[in-house]
């Protein structure tokens, strides 16, 4: 007797309360299941190599458990309509990491940590109200972590930057003039620097007649535990007022 | 210290404007949006060793009041007081 038994049997189980331990072991597994209940909690331990897991539960309350330990690990497709979603914490523990298809149709925090050697693709479609995508200077201002250093007269301000914060400067200006009528038609030129004390190192200055401007398309950077000095030249031969600028942020 | 002088040491703030004068001390305001405060304080020596407030308007150290010095002395005994 080479063959194993066939067992071929419908289960119906009708009642109140109802525990059903399943130990199967075997070398092939097809296991649909269709639950409808109130309440349903169905930890699922699946080893193998080869795991295809169709789960259909409409209930009104689920916590479904999955934990999937395999060599392979294809489409994972989770389609969640609920009216409130919870937490939805999803594990993947694998040396490949195909498909990763997201779909969220509420208002939800989603948060996601992919920890993989290889993402394929990663296509996440958020159908949310309210979603906002900002550059990093404008999401710093909503943040309350924007910098703005400024040289009033000639001369230089420091400001050592926090051990544990960056300083980011994204433009620097200047202006001047004279400071007394009879030299206001006369040349005002000044000019304003950036450096960074510690390292030595003049980051970028600008110069002009009366003032300058410039926007820097990547921001300068000041490390943290850095003094960032801002100095304003006055480059006449007379008296002048003025103020130098540095516009950034710091995170 | 001041908590201006604090706020300025720990980079708590989104607005900082220096001035100097020929004395050496600096005059700094700062401003903090999410406290919506304004702090100006006037310091000499900032940063080095020898750091100190000083009066805004005047440049000159702070004067503390010396409350020791608006308290009666108790007479001695026998002795009528003044």
């Amino acid at each position: 007797m080479g063959d194993y038994p066939d067992y071929t049997d419908i289960m119906q189980i009708i009642g109140s309360d109802i525990m059903v331990p399943m130990d199967i072991q075997a070398a092939y597994i097809m296991m649909p299941i269709d639950l409808q209940a109130a309440y349903i909690q169905m930890p699922v331990d699946i080893q193998s190599q080869y795991v295809t897991l169709d789960i259909n539960i409409k209930t009104s309350e689920a916590l479904v458990n999955v934990d999937i330990a395999a060599q392979a690990v294809g489409n994972i497709g989770i389609d969640i309509k609920a009216q409130t979603v919870g937490n939805i914490n999803v594990d993947i523990a694998a040396q490949t990491v195909g498909n990763l298809a997201v779909n969220i149709a509420e208002a939800v925090t989603l948060n996601i940590d992919i920890t993989a050697q290889t993402i394929a693709d990663l296509k996440i479609n958020i159908d949310a109200q309210n979603v906002g995508v900002y550059l990093q200077p404008e999401w710093s201002a909503k943040r309350d972590e924007d910098k703005v250093i400024r040289r009033v007269n000639d001369g230089y301000t420091d400001y050592p930057v926090p051990g544990t914060k960056t300083l980011y400067i994204g433009s620097l200006s200047f202006h001047l003039a004279a400071s007394v009528g009879a030299d206001a038609d006369k040349n005002q030129i000044g000019a304003v620097e950036l450096t960074d004390q510690t390292a030595g190192l003049i980051i970028a200055s600008v110069g002009g007649n009366g003032g300058g401007a410039v926007t820097f398309a990547t921001p300068l950077i000041i490390p943290g535990g850095h003094t960032a000095r801002l100095s304003l030249f006055d480059l006449t031969n007379h008296d002048t007022v003025g103020r130098a600028t540095a516009v950034g942020y710091e995170i | 210290m001041s908590k201006g002088l604090k706020r300025l040491k720990e980079g708590d703030f989104n607005v900082m404007e220096q001035e100097s004068f020929p004395d050496g001390s600096v005059l700094i305001t700062l401003y903090n949006r999410k406290k919506d405060k304004t702090y100006r304080f006037r310091v000499k020596d900032l940063y080095g060793e020898n750091e100190q407030e000083v009066d805004i308007a005047t440049g000159k150290p702070i004067a503390k009041r010396d409350i020791r010095s608006s308290v009666p002395k108790v007479p001695e005994k026998g002795k009528r007081p003044g």
